[in-house]
């Protein structure tokens, strides 16, 4: 395997080598016929249909880039009322994976439409990346040669990539859906050597100061419990203490090969200061204890409960729900730009009055306290920003809320102990769609409508990093748990993964065929979901940036995705009104190695029979059209899934907004 | 020439701007632009569409998609009604327009405010409960046989008989009995849950035998995966032995001994554990005659239910009213018997003094009164309960009293001149007469008596 995989790499066809002599005696400006256009992909297009059942599907491959760069170039010339025949003509091909971007580019008839259109500038002025093995390239090229087929030549020569593997075919079943195939900015080559880049997902080290604070509080505490508790139960197996889930976890830091380098700065651990004296050790053994006491899922053990929440009377202004990691607050964006936070273990929101006269605190934060509500009230509303709110995230300490609008500039940092906005940092030039809170605190990042996604720490209201790249919107972002990468999902229909030290893209995963919404990264940092328009959920070995399979079911766009603590389990919202679990390691072969030199075979995709688009076609199958690693389908109330998340002791939280009628 | 948007609208748009004679070749150029820039928009507006979470364009994704393009909004369109348009033909033309009503000012102003619309909230329910969905009304009820797969299926679920579960208790008390044993279990495990429910409801078994049973749930520690069959179990034997005080005893047992089990996971299974002991609590008749003891099993299963609210209580915290509503509504009910108010009470009192003073003692001035029309009109069983019944209201306040003496400050001077001549008046008007002579038969001290009365709240 892996001899044949370094031999078809060097092999591999560098971009313009590939078809210079077909060209050499073909000029562009003669072609004033725009029927040449059409008759030719015609012929090409029923060549392909009459091919071998082995080559087709790869040929098939072939023709949507032609598809499209033959319908932009009758345009360019003019011959808009060609274009929109042709484009009636021969849509419906590539309409099953291809939609969305086609109903984007039928929309152009003008030449001027070409310079400005988004997608069609995407495809002019980037290579469609393409897969094929040598035999198909082969017997395509000999074809449009031998026909003189020389405006087909040109396209292929002039905007596609091909990549030729040794072999008789590839082994991938649909070919249209491989993940390189496709516009990414990036060559194959460039693509291949920024997923070689080395990525390190162990988690964040420990600082020794505060593992030797716990270690101590723990060991005092647990002493006497332990002999108390072998004594009354004479249990052989006594519940793994604390202590021992603290070695575990620094025996599993070590197991990663970390690198100082990269390492993103915190401030320091907060331990001696008089207000927040132990704070950070006190939240490492409640996040031990959790551990602990978590219920271990699998498909095959314990499947998750889920509690749902669901908003009403919302009248669709509901447009993002975040719940704190503990679940004891949940947030939500309104269009009509305010934030509202209620409650969830029963306590009182309480804020302090706005009568506090400066004078009569002394000095001491907890004098403050004094001047908190003494009623509270149910939730609270934070108003603030000048237009919908589209993201939220709480910090992990849940002491504080950030919130992104499309008031084009604004992210606003709001304190959840006195219910008002601290910071509001500007930058973006646009819409924000997503924001996420560092996993460690401390820092957020951004995703905008302006093509970048930004980082930013809380103490300065600058941004720190923009992370520059993708095609189109940022529409989600997610931080890696050791907070030294983040990831962005894109209507390019890709996700990249950033370095934040620095501030480079180390991998680029394109397979998608709509825009990403949401992402979710596993506890252990080695996987990666991501899901949005096209229904389907993805899961991504982060080491060697493969694919390594796609799970289907869902009916409508997926709006959010969280992995079990022990990563056995997905869990997805989506809009059309369910939550649906999924069995993670399903169809997984190979060992997931966090080192991109191991090489992962090409996992085949475990499709059920059910899903086989060139055979079944029927579209009344689609209901019953998923993929065997669906566990199962929790259906609620006509109430779309705006989030799902899974606490720290894997129980699951689910939230939505309940749509009163179907309009 | 194709495209939607025709190049005599352009034309007929000029006209209005004053152009009069616009030339075919400029309409149609810009026909086709005006054409490209709505799609544009309209693409642009999908993506505030889809991120605002919404199935359905608005006029405000549209003017959020033209802020982006720093073009002016349109005002006016942003309010969610379904905007139809006039079709109008002149010159064989098809004219297009929005028929904009004619409002009266008049009846504008006059007309009542528009009522509020209801605030934004929002509900708790479970989904799911360790990979099942449980049947309550939060959950839509699925047609036909659920698709879903379960791992190593045991029981394939369907609707139809999980509804044949659903049993009313009482008139009061629902309980759905989903069926959640999804998980194949193993064989010991098996083995473990089938001597436990022979040791406990099998005729042959014995005491000593039972015991070891409920020992053994309370402290083993692997018995996680079974709760679901146990759960199951319980609601069915309380079902199934209404009459029949002894297993109903059993099953308090069990469900007691499950509670005491630290090393149990019970909050997914408390939803269908509560009808089952509140029905050993409230219910009209349990046993076969109404002279068999039912009154120490409800106290029993009051003490269960008041451990349970203790346990989950403040994880939980719609637990403790919900239950303390539907005992308060069981005992206010006068068409309810007896048996249910006893159990009501004894329910309510198990909850602890906060509850009694708040709760109980309002409405005790009612209930006596209730009790006397029915001791005059009765019989002499119906007195007997009755009298069961006020028994049990008076040991509640003992354990009030109890409270209030061993938290009374040392009284101090003025107050002790200060207290009311009229004491036994006041008591009367507040708890009835049966009451108070009640109270005056038991305790002599009439500083207790005046705390009593103090527990009326703010009215002192």
């Amino acid at each position: 395997m892996l001899r044949h995989e370094s031999r078809s790499r060097a092999q591999s066809l560098s971009e313009n080598s590939a078809f210079p002599n077909y060209i050499l005696y073909y000029n562009d400006a003669t072609i004033t016929n725009p029927e040449i256009y059409h008759s030719q992909y015609g012929s090409f297009r029923a060549w392909i249909d009459n091919s071998l059942d082995t080559y087709k599907l790869e040929l098939r491959a072939i023709l949507f880039p032609v598809f499209v760069h033959v319908y932009l170039d009758l345009v360019v010339k003019g011959f808009s009322a060609e274009a929109t025949h042709f484009m009636e003509t021969f849509k419906s091909d590539h309409l099953e994976f291809h939609s969305l971007q086609i109903n984007k580019i039928s929309v152009i008839t003008h030449p001027q439409h070409v310079q400005e259109n988004e997608i069609a500038q995407n495809f002019r002025n980037n290579k469609y990346n393409l897969h094929l093995s040598d035999t198909v390239l082969g017997l395509c090229m000999n074809y449009l040669q031998e026909n003189k087929f020389n405006v087909l030549l040109r396209i292929i020569n002039q905007y596609l990539n091909v990549k030729t593997e040794i072999g008789h075919q590839l082994n991938t079943s649909l070919p249209e859906l491989d993940q390189a195939n496709g516009i990414s900015g990036h060559t194959f080559d460039e693509l291949e050597q920024l997923n070689k880049q080395k990525v390190y997902l162990g988690p964040r080290p420990m600082d020794s100061q505060l593992r030797e604070e716990i270690e101590t509080i723990l060991k005092e505490e647990e002493s006497p419990l332990q002999t108390i508790y072998v004594n009354k139960f004479d249990d052989p197996m006594p519940s793994p203490s604390l202590l021992r889930e603290l070695n575990e976890r620094i025996s599993r830091e070590q197991s990663y090969e970390g690198s100082e380098r990269g390492e993103i700065p915190f401030p320091p651990h907060a331990d001696n200061g008089a207000f927040s004296k132990g704070v950070d050790v006190q939240a490492e053994i409640a996040a031990l204890n959790d551990i602990r006491n978590r219920i271990t899922l699998g498909p095959t053990t314990t499947l998750p409960s889920i509690c749902f929440y669901t908003f009403h009377n919302t009248y669709d202004s509901l447009n993002c729900i975040s719940i704190s990691k503990d679940a004891s607050l949940i947030a939500g964006g309104f269009a009509e730009s305010y934030i509202k936070i209620w409650s969830l273990n029963g306590e009182k929101t309480k804020a302090l009055r706005n009568n506090i006269k400066p004078n009569y605190v002394n000095g001491s934060a907890f004098d403050l306290e004094r001047f908190r509500e003494k009623e509270g009230s149910e939730f609270k509303r934070l108003t603030g920003h000048s237009g919908p709110v589209f993201g939220l995230s709480f910090s992990p300490d849940r002491r504080y809320l950030v919130s992104c609008s499309e008031d084009k500039t604004v992210a606003r940092l709001w304190s959840t102990d006195t219910y008002t906005n601290l910071v509001c940092y500007k930058g973006h030039n646009y819409s924000i769609w997503d924001i996420d809170f560092c996993p460690l605190g401390f820092y957020f990042a951004t995703a905008s409508h302006d093509r970048t996604a930004r980082l930013w720490s809380c103490d300065q209201i600058f941004q720190l990093r923009i992370f520059a790249g993708h095609l189109s919107d940022v529409d989600t972002v997610k931080f890696h748990p050791n907070a030294r990468y983040i990831f962005t999902g894109s209507s390019d229909r890709t996700v990249r993964m950033w370095d934040i030290q620095e501030g480079e893209t180390v991998r680029v995963f394109s397979g998608h065929t709509g825009t990403i919404y949401c992402l979710a990264v596993s506890d252990d940092g080695k996987l990666l979901a991501s899901a949005g328009e096209d229904k389907t959920i993805k899961i991504w070995d982060l080491g060697s940036g493969k694919c390594i399979k796609t799970m289907k079911g869902h009916q409508r766009i997926i709006y959010s995705l969280d992995f079990s603590k022990e990563r056995s389990i997905l869990v997805s919202g989506s809009a059309d009104s369910t939550v649906r679990v999924w069995d993670v390691n399903k169809g997984i072969t190979t060992e997931i190695n966090d080192s991109p030199e191991t090489l992962i075979n090409r996992i085949q995709m475990e499709e059920s029979s059910t899903v086989n688009p060139v055979n079944e076609r029927a579209k009344h199958a689609e209901e019953n059209l998923h993929s065997d690693d669906l566990i199962s389908t929790f259906p609620t109330k006509r109430t779309p899934v705006y989030k799902v998340l899974f606490t720290p002791r894997n129980l699951c939280l689910g939230a939505g907004s309940f749509v009163a009628s179907d309009l | 020439m194709a495209g939607f948007f025709p190049k005599e609208t352009v034309k007929n748009t000029a006209e209005v701007v004053g152009i009069s004679n616009l030339k075919d070749e400029v309409a149609l150029a810009l026909a086709h632009d005006v054409e490209y820039r709505l799609y544009e928009i309209i693409q642009e507006a999908t993506k505030f569409m889809r991120h605002s979470k919404r199935t359905k364009l608005t006029g405000d994704d549209i003017n959020h998609a033209l802020r982006t393009r720093n073009v002016e909004p349109l005002y006016g369109f942003n309010v969610p009604i379904l905007y139809k348009f006039e079709r109008l033909t002149t010159n064989t033309m098809d004219l297009y327009y929005l028929e904009d009503d004619e409002l009266d000012f008049e009846s504008l102003i006059d007309a009542p405010l528009p009522k509020v619309p209801q605030d934004v909230t929002f509900t708790a329910h479970w989904l799911a409960v360790e990979g099942v969905q449980p049947l309550i009304p939060h959950n839509p009820t699925i047609k036909g046989p659920v698709k879903t797969k379960t791992t190593k299926s045991v029981a394939s679920t369907t609707h139809e008989n999980l509804e044949s579960n659903i049993t009313e208790i009482n008139g009061t008390i629902e309980m759905t009995n989903p069926d959640t044993t999804n998980q194949s279990i193993s064989q010991e495990h098996q083995r473990y849950y089938d001597s436990i429910v022979n040791a406990v409801f099998s005729p042959e078994s014995n005491d000593v035998l039972r015991n070891q049973a409920f020992t053994s749930l309370s402290i083993d520690t692997g018995i996680n995966k079974l709760l679901p069959h146990f759960t199951k179990l319980i609601c069915e034997k309380v079902v199934e032995n209404i009459r029949n005080l002894e297993a109903l005893d059993y099953s308090m047992n069990m469900t007691k001994s499950l509670l005491n089990n630290e090393t149990v996971y019970l909050d997914p299974h408390l939803h269908q554990l509560i009808p089952a002991v509140l029905t050993c609590l409230v219910s009209k008749r349990l046993g076969l005659r109404s002279t068999e003891d039912h009154w120490s099993l409800r106290e029993h299963a009051a003490k269960i239910i008041a451990e349970i609210i203790k346990r989950y209580g403040p994880a939980y915290h719609t637990l403790k009213p919900r239950i303390t509503k539907t005992l308060l509504r069981a005992l206010l009910d006068p068409n309810k018997s007896f048996s249910t108010h006893y159990g009501a009470i004894v329910g309510l009192s198990a909850l602890g003094p906060e509850v009694i003073k708040i709760l109980m003692l309002p409405n005790i001035k009612t209930y006596g009164d209730f009790i006397r029309t029915q001791n005059e009109s009765g019989d002499t069983i119906a007195k007997g309960e009755a009298d069961r019944c006020l028994q049990a209201i008076m040991d509640a306040l003992d354990k009030l009293i109890e409270d209030l003496s061993s938290r009374k400050m040392p009284r101090p001077k003025h107050l002790l001149q200060q207290r009311d001549v009229n004491l036994r008046e006041k008591l009367t008007e507040k708890l009835g007469n049966l009451f108070t002579e009640k109270i005056y038969e038991r305790f002599q001290d009439e500083d207790l008596i005046q705390d009593i009365l103090n527990s009326f709240g703010g009215e002192q």
